[in-house]
């Protein structure tokens, strides 16, 4: 596949309400289709993308400055990666350094959430992030080519 | 999301899962999946064929019910879930607590046997 640098860009800025979760999924979705992405790259896609936004929504924008509620979404290219920006201005938090979870022996002493996290690590292909402006600043990458 | 019932056999209720479970699909099934399987002791068999994903809260739903469905003596078993959901499970580990089966009658079958050598 030949490098899309600089290829279709689309944004979205939505408010930090779960009623919101299915616009950020209709739009990801979208896009994903206009782009011609893999079936698997657009399922990871939205995966992590919910997977964020949901986050952001249920944890970090009780915490934003100004009252301001809104969530800042980017979609891209960089090379052959389709990039994912999601940025928001609550507290800062870098989900990079939030550890792995210990896995469970049984369902009696599992833990019943904080799987958000480890599924954005496992399903992109990589993960920036950066504190700018007040606003945490996260990329999240996808290789455009369909897994063996 | 959407959720069905039906009983398969004495004591194993097939629940089917419908659609994306993510918080908009939870808000749509959490109380009814718990009054089906948290509420009494049960074998339940939650068919997963038409789930198109799972986020982390749908994993949230599955271990709670679980759970709750071990303490009261029954038990709880996955079937049938498409490719990314179930590799979703296998990354959460969730494959290892709740057994997962290719399909509703293998489940079925399976929650019995255990149940009878319990």
């Amino acid at each position: 596949m030949s490098s899309r640098e600089g290829g279709p860009q689309a944004s979205l800025i939505v408010d930090s309400e779960l009623r919101e979760l299915s616009r950020v999924s209709a739009w990801v979705r979208d896009w994903a289709q206009h782009q011609c992405l893999p079936a698997r790259v657009a399922q990871n896609l939205d995966l992590c993308s919910t997977e964020v936004v949901t986050n952001i929504m249920s944890h970090a924008c009780g915490t934003c400055a100004n009252g301001t509620r809104r969530i800042f979404l980017r979609l891209g290219w960089q090379g052959d990666d389709v990039t994912l920006d999601v940025e928001d201005e609550g507290s800062k938090f870098d989900l990079r350094q939030v550890p792995e979870p210990t896995p469970a022996t049984s369902v009696l002493d599992a833990r019943v959430g904080g799987w958000g996290i480890p599924i954005v690590r496992r399903f992109s292909d990589g993960l920036r992030y950066r504190h700018e402006d007040g606003r945490n600043c996260l990329t999240l990458l996808f290789r455009a080519t369909a897994p063996p | 999301m959407d959720l069905r019932s039906e009983q398969l056999a004495d004591g194993v209720e097939k629940i089917s899962l419908v659609g994306r479970m993510d918080s908009l699909g939870g808000h749509d099934i959490d109380l009814r999946f718990a009054a089906l399987v948290a509420s009494r002791k049960l074998l339940a068999v939650v068919d997963l064929s038409e789930v198109s994903f799972l986020a982390s809260i749908g994993i949230r739903t599955l271990v709670i019910n679980a759970r709750a469905q071990a303490l009261r003596g029954g038990g709880m078993a996955l079937a049938n879930p498409q490719p990314l959901v179930a590799e979703v499970l296998k990354m959460a580990g969730i494959d290892t607590i709740i057994p997962v089966y290719p399909d509703v009658h293998t489940a079925c079958s399976a929650l019995m046997a255990a149940a009878e050598s319990r």
